[in-house]
């Protein structure tokens, strides 16, 4: 999986619905495998330090979240056509036993289920780094 | 040889001098005396010594507990060459280690040791200048990690304050830049569209599998395709911009806040904990007249000290060691003074504990040492035992008091007493970490 710390990408909603869209973000920490070169394992103590910001325009959605969250509220299906959403991950590598960090994104509750992963560089401890998923709705 | 030795050391201790310090985190690493030229030279307060991380260079001053009123007598200095020389040596590596791969253990915790001491003697020998150089290495330094989150609690809470600080900052920058960016929202309405008529288009071919094979049909899928591809691609750019904007904004103005927080990420305390293996060695020189050119060898050997430290910080440690002391002087069986090439082995256990898991900044050990001259009926067996008690006054510097009875002399019976005080500075405690 490539390193990369942000994406932009659109998805569906259903004008007629007034079901809740939902956001998860799952935290994942990761460590380069001794055994096979390029490869990874999770690191079991989840101990990262992550703060989640969801802006719905320029509008701050709910509270910003601690670590791994799920079933986050964006809104419902039909008020979400044509708007865009940021989420602003800053995340700080406090755990020394690890040195990259994975963030899964799962987007449900509208037209189909989304998910798509984020993957950041070697930190350092006490680095800081900043992800960035913007998402259009249509 | 000696002399190289002696200058390898000069030169190792001034290149240190010229060592540029980095902006890297300082961990506070030094968590219990022990100097291999100490244990040469027979004066170390804990003869066991409990492996352990090394800083650059660690400074001790030991002194008798003569009412703090005479100057120390025992000087040492140990420097480890992975960290002197660490231009090369990841931390992250250093930090990953699960202590199952020796060589790498054995070149990070490699460290020279030279001390000095001049006993308070008398007579003949009221001139004599010790010399001690030893080598301290880690073929084990402990499989596991723990880093201690309740303890550590504050410092995450202050860091939690600055990271949601941060966070509501940079992305309400971000929200402004990104819906403020017309160009943006134009391609984004593109890439809608054609992700739109790509869906019609999948559709179409699921309703009607012929389409599949319609070369027009195709063509015009595979263009829908090329232009998402190239919208995505652009709108990835634009937001990934957008994002290092945004980054480097708050880098720059929120300098003073990431400088707290690295800091505060630096003092979360780590330990290793699980089996631990140390292997040591060295020569102790003479000067009996203080001149450089006249120096006699009378003691070299290596020992093997290793055990396992649960996650509780305690430590069950044993040693096993040969030192042989060329033209010793004992007294035989008769209480009549003979020399001779002493071949001693000692073998002694050592249990130590850090409250709090670890991360308190006191500790207290015990250990017992039984000596017994392999190649020499004449030399008794002998004990040594002492409870030491050290206390971290301030990062890196330990100060540590050790009472007890030594070995007793081969020229002399009747108990030895230990009562030391122990002064131990660790510099260059910082671990760069570099990018892979």
């Amino acid at each position: 999986m490539p390193i990369s710390t942000s994406f932009f990408d659109v998805y569906s909603v259903i004008d007629t619905s007034t079901d809740n869209v939902t956001l998860a973000i799952t935290i994942t920490e990761l460590k380069a495998d001794p055994n096979n070169a390029g490869q990874f394992t999770e690191v079991p103590n989840n101990d990262i330090e992550a703060t989640t910001t969801v802006k719905l325009g320029t509008s701050t959605v709910g509270d910003p979240k601690m670590g791994s969250f799920n079933g986050f509220i964006i809104g419902k299906n039909n008020d979400l056509a044509n708007l865009m959403i940021t989420v602003t991950t800053s995340l700080a590598d406090v755990n020394p036993d690890s040195n990259v960090v994975r963030l899964s994104y799962t987007l449900t509750g509208g037209g189909n289920k989304y998910s798509r992963d984020l993957l950041s560089g070697v930190l350092n401890q006490g680095d800081i780094v900043e992800f960035l998923a913007t998402i259009r709705f249509y | 040889m000696k002399k190289l030795l002696l200058l390898a050391a000069i030169a190792m201790a001034s290149v240190k001098g010229f060592t540029q310090t980095d902006s890297t985190i300082s961990l506070d690493i030094l968590r219990a005396p022990s100097q291999p030229g100490f244990v040469l030279l027979g004066i170390e307060p804990e003869n066991i010594e409990t492996p352990q991380d090394p800083t650059d260079v660690l400074v001790s001053l030991r002194n008798a507990t003569n009412n703090f009123s005479t100057l120390p007598r025992s000087y040492a200095i140990d420097i480890a060459p992975a960290w002197v020389f660490r231009s090369k040596i990841s931390a992250a590596s250093f930090l990953n280690q699960k202590g199952d791969k020796p060589l790498p253990n054995m070149w990070q915790t490699l460290r020279f040791s030279f001390a000095t001491n001049t006993p308070n003697t008398a007579g003949a020998d009221s001139n004599l200048t010790q010399m001690g150089i030893g080598f301290k290495t880690s073929i084990f330094r402990g499989n596991k990690m723990d880093v201690d989150w309740d303890s550590s609690r504050q410092q995450l809470d202050s860091m939690r304050a600055i990271l949601k600080n941060r966070n509501f900052a940079v992305a309400n920058y971000i929200a402004s830049a990104i819906n403020s960016d017309s160009e943006l929202k134009l391609y984004s309405d593109k890439l809608v569209a054609v992700t739109i008529a790509l869906a019609q288009k999948q559709d179409s071919v699921r309703q009607n599998p012929a389409l599949a094979s319609d070369a027009s049909f195709m063509l015009r899928q595979s263009q829908l395709e090329g232009e998402r591809t190239t919208y995505s691609t652009y709108l990835n750019m634009r937001n990934e911009n957008v994002r290092q904007a945004a980054v480097k904004h708050f880098d720059d103005s929120l300098s003073v806040q990431m400088g707290i927080f690295k800091q505060l990420a630096g003092e979360l305390k780590f330990r290793r904990y699980g089996w631990k293996l140390d292997l040591a060695g060295g020569i102790v020189l003479n000067y009996p007249n203080q001149n450089f050119d006249y120096s006699l060898l009378t003691r070299y050997g290596a020992w093997l000290t290793g055990g396992y430290e649960t996650k509780q910080a305690v430590n069950f440690l044993g040693v096993t060691r040969l030192m042989l002391n060329p033209n010793e002087m004992y007294k035989d069986k008769n209480d009549s003074l003979r020399t001779g090439d002493n071949l001693n082995f000692d073998a002694g256990a050592k249990i130590e504990w850090t409250p709090q898991g670890g991360l308190s900044r006191f500790r207290m050990a015990g250990e017992g040492i039984y000596r017994t001259t392999l190649n020499n009926s004449a030399i008794d067996g002998r004990l040594r035992y002492t409870i030491n008690l050290s206390y971290a006054v301030d990062k890196n510097t330990l100060l540590n008091f050790s009472v007890g009875k030594n070995f007793n002399s081969p020229t002399q019976y009747g108990g030895n007493l230990i009562a030391a005080l122990n002064l131990l500075v660790g510099l260059g405690g910082s671990r760069p970490v570099l990018m892979k």
